[in-house]
């Protein structure tokens, strides 16, 4: 099926369509939302609620830009709503969390790298992680992501900053990355921005 | 959402890492959307189901019941008036008054509890009989007698004959006598009467025995249930332009070699009204919900991706899924189990073969439109490798057969009858979308009550 003929057929309601969407993204976008939950069980309630809301609003579409980035945006709107219900993004308790986290050093095999990437990014704090995939894998900037989970700017700013840092010393220890003191001083000249 | 361009290797690395990484989710997900989606109406058409089944049932007893109360109150008045009275063979007063000797001589009785004022010729009224206590006679003046004799059933006045038994009552001082008169000799004595007394009695007797014959009711009201036990059969369709599809299936075309499945019970009830055009055959529709499942074996594997082919009008599409039920091996065995609940109108004929008022053997047939209220359903793919699960392509609606014999006997107003049923599915339990169909059947043991109304 073409996404246009999904896209009508969602439009009437056909449960077909609607199966035929769900399974075309519903693999990359749980992977969305697995990075933001605390685990599986709720990766897939946020993922739940997410299909429900992109096929409750799926008449809003309108046909300006990838129909792929407009369900990802409401599956990530989703995550941060459900996290805002859960969790407040404090930056005290990230740093304290942070500072009594410790990771193991060890060897990942680069055919697994996609998935060990993702669990090292859960490992952070959940405050260091929802900035971190917003930023800088979603794209978001630090204005909206401020708006977005009621902190200010800077307080995104620095929470990026410490996120990064701390998730190149577990992808470090975990030999994903390769620690060379020109590529380390490569990524603390994006210090900060 | 502001353009963010990457200038840090270390961002377009960690984005690129997380877009390649995939997740499968649980067949609780889809289950869950899907309900979200459309469950709810399926809810609602049953829960107005069982609404309409249960106004149905409270006007039946209803009618039943006034009914049964309309009858109850006709036969009361119209046998009440005949129906008082002391019984045949008790005393009855004689009372003579003071009179002229005169044909149409006035009369007054006073017979205890009842005051009966009547004329020579008037009608006999309404009153009942008179009790047994005598009565005093006196006569002021004896030329004239009148008798008035009370009799256990009817009223009448006898005009100046005084029975051939009793004396003559002459002058003054006339003693009360009172005697016992049996029926025979009133009955005689009727005969006797003018005729047009007793036509009016006559005709009110005709009047109640009218009322006291009730047209037996050709509307009955039948409850039933059976517990089923549902088979399947399965069927390719091959259509022009087949090899084309993206997914082509392997295999020979009797799907029915290449899959496992064995029945599981199930059970129906329903409740039906009757119509009896005559003595052997009754006509009836009704309501009935329906529940059918069977067992599907299959085993457990990794998760992967399974394709169904689908015919549309102007091409062919496929349906894609992620499953981990293979139908040939895997891991260990996985029992899959196919539930379809159902809501029938069954509207058909019934026949009575044998019998006579209380045992009978009769047969009974129909059609059966069916609407689907909710199903779980895995589905074969195109390659006969997997099973997925796909609730989309049931068919929302249905139409069904259905035959049954039986045997029934009668207790009073109540028909309770038990018999071998089968229950057959016209149209494939998928849209015809789906390559494969598949048609239920059901047999079962039906237990009935019938009732009229």
């Amino acid at each position: 099926m073409t996404e246009e003929s999904i896209l009508k057929g969602c439009l009437r309601n056909d449960a077909v369509a609607q199966k035929e969407l769900y399974n075309r993204y519903s693999p990359k976008m749980l992977a969305v939302c697995y990075r933001f939950a605390h685990n599986r069980e709720d990766a897939e309630d946020m993922l739940q609620e997410g299909f429900i809301k992109v096929f409750s609003q799926i008449h809003t579409f309108r046909n300006q830009g990838a129909f792929e980035g407009w369900v990802r945006r409401i599956i990530v709107h989703t995550c941060i709503n459900n996290l805002k219900k859960n969790k407040k993004f404090n930056e005290s308790v990230d740093i304290i969390h942070a500072t009594a986290m410790q990771v193991r050093e060890e060897s990942v095999p680069s055919i697994v790298q996609a998935k060990q990437v993702v669990e090292c990014i859960r490992i952070l704090p959940i405050g260091y992680r929802t900035v971190l995939n917003l930023y800088a894998i979603e794209g978001y900037s630090h204005r909206e992501i401020g708006n977005m989970l009621d902190i200010e700017e800077s307080t995104s700013r620095s929470q990026y900053t410490r996120a990064k840092q701390m998730l190149e010393d577990i992808l470090i220890k975990k030999k994903i990355l390769q620690q060379q003191p020109a590529k380390k001083m490569g990524l603390l000249s994006s210090f900060g921005s | 959402m502001d353009l963010n361009i990457y200038d840090n290797d270390f961002e377009e690395f960690l984005k690129q890492k997380s877009d390649q990484y995939k997740m499968y989710p649980s067949d609780r997900v889809w289950n869950n959307v899907y309900s979200s989606l459309h469950g709810r109406k399926k809810w609602w058409a049953l829960g107005f189901t069982l609404f309409l089944m249960g106004a149905g049932l409270l006007v039946g007893k209803e009618l039943l019941v006034s009914n049964y109360n309309r009858i109850a109150k006709d036969l009361n008045q119209n046998t009440e008036p005949l129906l008082t009275g002391p019984a045949p063979g008790k005393l009855v007063s004689i009372e003579t008054a003071p009179s002229r000797r005169t044909n149409n001589a006035n009369h007054s009785s006073n017979t205890g509890s009842n005051n009966t004022n009547t004329s020579a010729q008037a009608p006999l009224g309404n009153s009942t009989s008179s009790n047994t206590l005598p009565a005093s006679i006196s006569a002021a003046n004896a030329d004239e007698t009148r008798q008035v004799i009370a009799t256990a059933e009817t009223d009448l006045v006898i005009e100046n004959d005084p029975l051939p038994s009793m004396p003559a009552i002459h002058s003054n001082n006339v003693a009360a006598r009172v005697f016992a008169i049996p029926q025979t000799d009133l009955a005689l004595h009727e005969k006797n009467n003018s005729t047009s007394k007793s036509t009016a009695a006559i005709n009110q007797v005709e009047n109640a025995s009218r009322h006291q014959t009730v047209q037996p009711s050709r509307f009955f009201l039948q409850y039933y249930a059976s517990p089923t036990v549902s088979y399947r059969r399965l069927s390719n369709v091959n259509t022009p332009g087949q090899n084309n599809v993206p997914v082509a299936s392997g295999f020979a075309d009797n799907v029915n070699r290449y899959v496992n499945h064995k029945p599981a019970p199930g059970f129906e009830l329903g409740s039906n009204i009757q119509y009896k055009l005559s003595n052997s055959l009754t006509i009836f529709a009704g309501v009935q919900l329906n529940y059918s499942r069977y067992y599907i074996d299959a085993f457990k594997y990794s998760k992967e991706k399974a394709s169904i082919a689908l015919n549309t009008a102007t091409s062919h599409d496929t349906v894609s899924g992620y499953t981990n039920i293979r139908n040939f091996s895997g891991y260990e065995p996985e029992q899959l189990q196919n539930k379809y609940l159902q809501l029938s109108i069954p509207v058909g004929i019934e026949i009575k073969l044998l019998g006579q008022k209380k045992l009978q053997f009769s047969v009974a047939g129909g059609i059966q439109p069916t609407f689907l209220l909710s199903s779980t359903s895995y589905l074969i793919s195109s390659d006969y490798k997997n099973y997925i699960q796909s609730p989309d392509l049931a068919r929302g609606f249905n139409v069904h057969t259905n035959f049954e014999a039986f045997i029934s006997y009668k207790t009073g107003n109540v028909k309770w009858q038990i018999g071998p049923q089968f229950r057959s599915q016209l149209l494939s339990s998928y849209s015809n979308q789906y390559r494969v169909r598949e048609y239920l059947t059901e047999y079962g043991i039906k237990f009935g009550i019938t009732k009229s109304f």
